[in-house]
This record gives C-alpha cells, sequence and structure tokens, in this order.
C-alpha cells in the first residue's frame, strides 16, 4: 500500500467492506468531510474515540489501521497442561486447537481439569459461531 | 511484586522486548504509552485501549468468559456479563496488558518446557490494570491532600474503578505512610474447618449446637510503612471500626484493634455480591494520626 499513513488504510478498510465514504460516516458517526480529509491524508491523526469510531465501523482494530502488527511473539508455543491434553485426547481435537488453548490468557488460576477446558472450548466454538451469523 | 519475578522466562522475555530492568516500572511507562497514544481521558476508555493493542472486546454470559486469546488476527478478551462493571474493567484492563507478554513469546529457550500461567505475569498484569484505570498523572492531579473513603468513593465513580481498587490506588502511590484493608464478617479458618466437620456428622433430634460466631476480619491488607495487617486477624466488636457494620461508615482517629497504634482511619461499609448472596465488606484507609498531605512517591 502506497502510504499517507491511517487515510490510505482506511481507505483500503472501506473499500474492502464496500461502503462508501457516506456510508462509513453514517456507521460510524464521523462526518463525510473529515472521513474525505482523512482518506487525503490531510490533517492530524484523528484522537483515540475517533479511531475506535471507524475501526468498529470497519470491523478492524485501531491497531490494524495505524497499520501496527501486534500479535503473539514467534515461537514453539506453550507447553500444554496435562488436564489440556487429556481433554484435546477425549474430544480428538485438532493441534491448532490444542495450541489455542494452551495459548489462552487467565486471569487467575488456569483450568486444571479436562471438564473446565471442555467448558472453555465450547464457549469459545460457541461464540464462534455467534460471529459468523 | 515477588522478588523472583525476574527469574521468571514469562517475565525476562517480556523485558527483552520491551524495556529496562525493572518489570513494574516497565509497565507503568507501557501503560503511560499507551495511554498518550490513545489521548485517552477519564473516565478511561478501555475498549479504546484494547483496540490500539489489536484487541477486540467480548461481554459474555459464561462462567468461562474471563480469557484472552488470538484468533489469528485479533487477540480476543472476553469478560463476564455476570461480573460487576468494576470487575468487567479490571478484566478488561488486565487482559490488555497480557498482550504486551503475548508479544514477548513464551521465553523459553529450547528443551526448557514453558507453560501457559505464570504468577509474576499475573502480578505484572494485575499492576498494570491499575495504572490504566486509575492513571497516575491524572489520579494525583485529583487526589486531595487528606484522602478519606468519602473522597475514594468520589475518585472511584469519576475513574469508574472498584471502591477498593481506588483505596488500593491512593495507597500504593502514597509518600505518606498507608494502609488499605478489606474486612468481612467471618470465622477463623480453623473455626471454619470445625464447623464444616460438625455440618457433616449427625446431629441429635432438636440439639443444635453452638459454633463460634463470625467476627469481622481482615480479608485483604496493604500496607506501606506502617505495620502489617495479618489476614484473618478480628478486631473487637467494641471498636469504632467494628461499628462500621451497623453506622455504615466511620472516620476517626484512635486504635482499629487489629494492630497496636494510633491511626487515622476511615471506613464504609460496602457489601459485594457473591454467589447470589449480599455480603458485608469493609473497606478502610489508614494514615498515621499525624500524617503530612498525600503525595505520591517517586517509585511504586
Amino acid at each position: 500500500m502506497g502510504d499517507n499513513g491511517v487515510g490510505d488504510r482506511l481507505k483500503e478498510y472501506r473499500k474492502s467492506l464496500g461502503v462508501s465514504q457516506a456510508e462509513l460516516a453514517r456507521k460510524s458517526g464521523v462526518s463525510a468531510a473529515y472521513l474525505s480529509e482523512m482518506e487525503s491524508g490531510l490533517g492530524k491523526r484523528p484522537s483515540g474515540e475517533i479511531l475506535l469510531r471507524l475501526a468498529t465501523a470497519l470491523e478492524v482494530t485501531i491497531a490494524e489501521l495505524l497499520g501496527q502488527d501486534i500479535r503473539p511473539g514467534e515461537g514453539d508455543p506453550p507447553v500444554p497442561d496435562p488436564s489440556l491434553l487429556e481433554f484435546a485426547k477425549e474430544r480428538k481435537l485438532p493441534r491448532s486447537d490444542v495450541v489455542m488453548l494452551a495459548s489462552i490468557r487467565f486471569r487467575g488460576d488456569p483450568p486444571r481439569t479436562p471438564r473446565r477446558w471442555a467448558m472453555i472450548y465450547d464457549t469459545i466454538i460457541t461464540s464462534r459461531a455467534l460471529d459468523e451469523t | 511484586m515477588r522478588p523472583d519475578a525476574r527469574s521468571d522466562p514469562r517475565v525476562a522475555a517480556f523485558l527483552a522486548r520491551h524495556g529496562s530492568g525493572d518489570p513494574v516500572a516497565t509497565i507503568a511507562r507501557l501503560c503511560a504509552d499507551l495511554i498518550e497514544d490513545a489521548e485517552a481521558t477519564v473516565p478511561v476508555n478501555l475498549e479504546m485501549l484494547a483496540s490500539f493493542r489489536n484487541a477486540t472486546v467480548t461481554v459474555l454470559d459464561q462462567e468461562q468468559a474471563e480469557t484472552i486469546m488470538w484468533d489469528g488476527r485479533h487477540f480476543v478478551i472476553r469478560v463476564r456479563w455476570a461480573d460487576t462493571e468494576g470487575r468487567q474493567r479490571f478484566s478488561c484492563a488486565h487482559a490488555i496488558l497480557h498482550t504486551y507478554f503475548m508479544q514477548a513469546g513464551d521465553g523459553g529457550t529450547a528443551g526448557t518446557p514453558r507453560h501457559s500461567w505464570s504468577r509474576g505475569e499475573e502480578d505484572l498484569c494485575d499492576h498494570g490494570a491499575a495504572e490504566l484505570i486509575l492513571p497516575r498523572a491524572a489520579f494525583i492531579a485529583v487526589c486531595p491532600s487528606h484522602p478519606d473513603m468519602g473522597d475514594v468513593l468520589t475518585l472511584a465513580g469519576a475513574f469508574q474503578a472498584s471502591a477498593e481498587a481506588t483505596a488500593l490506588r491512593v495507597v500504593t502511590l502514597s509518600a505518606v505512610p498507608a494502609a488499605m484493608i478489606v474486612l468481612e464478617p467471618s470465622l477463623k479458618p480453623a473455626d471454619l474447618s470445625r464447623s464444616a466437620r460438625r455440618r457433616s456428622q449427625p446431629a441429635l433430634p432438636g440439639f443444635q449446637p453452638e459454633g463460634p460466631a463470625p467476627r469481622l476480619r481482615v480479608q485483604k491488607s496493604f500496607s506501606y510503612q506502617l505495620p502489617f495487617l495479618p489476614r484473618h486477624k478480628s478486631i473487637g466488636d467494641s471498636t469504632p471500626l467494628a461499628s462500621v457494620l451497623t453506622d455504615g461508615a466511620a472516620d476517626y482517629t484512635g486504635e482499629t484493634g487489629i494492630v497496636p497504634g494510633r491511626f487515622r482511619v476511615s471506613a464504609r461499609l460496602l457489601p459485594v455480591s457473591r454467589d447470589g448472596a449480599l455480603v458485608d465488606r469493609v473497606v478502610a484507609l489508614l494514615f498515621g494520626p499525624d500524617a503530612d498531605d498525600w503525595a505520591m512517591r517517586q517509585s511504586g
């Protein structure tokens, strides 16, 4: 992408969603004139609150609008807890799902029983399905 | 912060990626940078901060919701619908901090087992959550010179934080000796197990064995240059602090009934909902009897 920073990315994400400036303005509550200005690379970077409105309307994050690549570090995935391995064996989970579950950060103690892993896994699968509908 | 935090591979990896030798100072700096970058004002919009960290926030009506995971494109933070707003905000802020650790990788070397949970990381995320919800610059600007629990409640409302987290922030940032305690009516741990044993045994018909009555006891405490306030320590029923259970509030200078000495005490009855029931809980701030004006200490 030729870069005028946020403006170019804003335009690209908007076009990839197939929405006009006017539609995005309506969806985000940001004026069409301001959007046009931003996409032309004029003015300073919008405030965090404006970026959040635009990011939400475009189904991306502010980090993506700013072109920041924030992702988990490279390297081997963490070693799964034995209770997770037991659950994975019971359900015959693919390796990618085991890695995904092992990478989750919990507030407080992580699960230590296959039953708790099952509840978490089912929650994720259910909420994923909701996102897709 | 535990002294061995730097030997924790996840904390070491975090420091290698993000910063200086001091994990607490590094967390504080990252939080200040994030708030500045987002131009966040009080109350801090945590969904916005999460989005700056490439994370989305979902509120779920599920017991297992307090998590953060990577979905291949974004971090996904899940908080529990049933939690109080204060708890949801703390969980969200805590999870935002995990993105820095996840970004740094797992910190193991080849052949060294790595596990997905680290006490050092959890402690630092708790510390950072307070930095995000109660940003120090904004907090110091509005914290009065002699804060009491009334001020804590006002500040908690302004920052959309819990009273407990706000009282703790007053103490953790204080340059003058201070302490914060959370008390609840409860039994001594030994009496609790005795009482559980008694319940499991058959009682004679019509005979209700009497057990010890619950007393107001320390559940949590944090002291800065004041005596350590031990967990489970009970307070005398006749102390002004105990009267908070009936009066709702107490502001006085005198004994606490927990440790010897006189203190400037400010306490409020702030019940919490737990497992569907309302539980009495007292949150109190303690200062020395002649404490100077509150000011922020240089480190903390």
